[in-house]
């Protein structure tokens, strides 16, 4: 008798997983396909020393869009890079006149410019705009990268500065004040161009789209049933497209720093291309990636690698006080560190290995 | 206290069915057929089913100005021995073999990444 109850109470509990479960599972995977007809179309593209995919989720007529699209990439590219053997750049000329003459800017790389300073005002010179001396000693592209001279970093170090960095607004006019500096916008240039791109999509109709400029994330919209957006991060520990956790996004932007995305190893030991220009280095704080969610992509830019370069504490004590911004942390050891913004509701780990810290 | 035939007949049908349901993703990842895709620069190069691989397939794609990729698909995922790149990201990279990873040599403008109806879950990786 006893075993016969036993085994009803199990019927019972077993047609309540699958009715909770069954019903569920379906119900989330069945819209996407049902629901909205439309295939999303994507285009793959290699700029800004990176590989530019954009997918867009509305009707399009023909691929019009996706011309405008990459050609302003590769305008802002031109204007904007200090790698490109180009007498475009804006940013070669103003480091080409350092020491000696303010240069005319156009208004958007005046703009760029303007953002890189305001962060490394932010950070306290944590993240430096003017980090270029330094970055091209690394070298970290380059066939045969090796570890730079410790007195050639040192004797580099004193051109990091961004205070030496002179914006006249009313004339859109910048100058640097030491010989031998460089300006690199490469840690937000990137932001902007996602930015830039986002707002001709916008004038040319297009409601629903996933910008993805070199792994950053701008999102426009929801997807076109109105759900969020949903984003793998990447895992630090395994290659490319491998996920420990899925980000929700709305009309927002997701942008990833680590130090496994560029690095070579001398002697059994890595450097990555997070240089810290306090030390010439690459930084050392125990993080393995931090990644923001905020509204503009060149703030995203800009503070997943500044927050990295802060640290845990310190970054997190500047998101907290960070509008609209949330960042999670990661860890060599996978604890994950999130701001407060941050609930189950868009943000959940799929990779048990990497555990949530409260 | 004795089972009868009928209750450990139901005990163990249940038993196969709620195992079976937790190790359902484990069992069924390859219902769908894996591929690995080739891109140069956005456009696709060559598809690979791992499914009809008989061994494993070693090629070199010669690339503009004297580059070149040399590419091993075997039938659990796909690797680049060497390229001629500075960076040797795609070589660093390693196997391939689980949907939605990929390799990408940024100098030589390749892309290779598994498609497979895992990576279904998500829109995009940030990276």
């Amino acid at each position: 008798m006893y075993f016969k109850k036993l085994s009803q109470a199990i019927i019972i509990l077993f047609l309540l997983i699958f009715t909770i479960t069954g019903c569920s599972i379906p119900l989330e995977t069945i819209p996407e396909k049902a629901k909205d007809n439309i295939e999303p179309v994507a285009k793959t593209t290699f700029l800004m020393g990176t590989i530019v995919k954009i997918t867009i989720f509305d009707k399009l007529e023909n691929d019009a869009v996706f011309t405008k699209v990459f050609d302003r990439i590769e305008e802002i590219e031109n204007k904007m890079t200090i790698n490109k053997n180009t007498d475009k750049s804006e940013i070669i000329k103003l480091n080409n006149a350092a020491g000696k003459d303010f240069v005319q800017l156009s208004p958007e790389t005046f703009y760029v410019l303007e953002k890189g300073r305001h962060f490394s005002v932010l950070s306290n010179g944590q993240f430096d705009i003017t980090i270029g001396p330094i970055v091209k000693l690394w070298n970290i592209d380059k066939e045969n990268a090796s570890v730079p001279d410790d007195t050639l970093i040192k004797n580099k170090l004193p051109l990091v500065n961004y205070r030496n960095l002179l914006l006249n607004k009313t004339e859109l006019k910048a100058k640097l004040l030491k010989e031998k500096m460089i300006v690199d916008l490469g840690a937000i240039a990137k932001g902007y161009a996602a930015d830039e791109v986002a707002k001709i999509l916008k004038e040319n109709g297009i409601k629903h789209a996933i910008i993805n400029l070199g792994g950053n994330i701008l999102t426009l919209g929801t997807k076109p049933d109105g759900t969020l957006w949903r984003l793998g991060l990447q895992d630090p520990y395994e290659p490319r497209g491998d996920y420990m956790a899925i980000v929700k996004l709305n009309n927002q932007t997701l942008v990833s720093s680590g130090t496994y995305e560029k690095y070579f190893e001398q002697n059994g030991k890595r450097y990555h291309h997070i240089i810290d220009p306090q030390t010439g280095y690459p930084a050392e704080n125990n993080l393995i990636s931090v990644s923001i969610i905020t509204r503009k992509s060149i703030d995203g830019d800009a503070l997943s690698t500044a927050i990295f370069l802060l640290g845990l504490e310190k970054g997190m004590k500047l998101i907290e006080k960070s509008p609209d911004t949330e960042a999670i942390f990661i860890t060599n050891d996978k604890k994950v560190y999130v701001s407060s913004g941050i609930n189950e509701d868009i943000f959940k780990i799929v990779d048990d290995q990497y555990k949530l810290q409260k | 206290m004795k089972f009868k035939k009928g209750d450990i007949l139901i005990f163990i049908f249940l038993l196969i069915a709620v195992i079976g349901w937790f190790l359902q993703d484990s069992i069924w990842t390859d219902v769908d057929k894996k591929i690995a895709i080739i891109e140069i620069d956005g456009e696709i190069y060559n598809t690979i089913f791992f499914d009809n691989l008989k061994d494993k397939q070693e090629f070199t794609i010669d690339l503009p100005d004297n580059n070149y990729i040399y590419i091993t698909s075997e039938k659990d995922g796909i690797y680049v021995n060497d390229a001629s790149c500075p960076d040797k990201v795609c070589e660093k990279t390693g196997k391939i073999s689980k949907a939605g990873q990929n390799i990408v040599c940024l100098p030589n403008k390749v892309v290779i990444y598994i498609q497979g109806a895992n990576e279904k879950n998500i829109d995009d990786v940030s990276y």
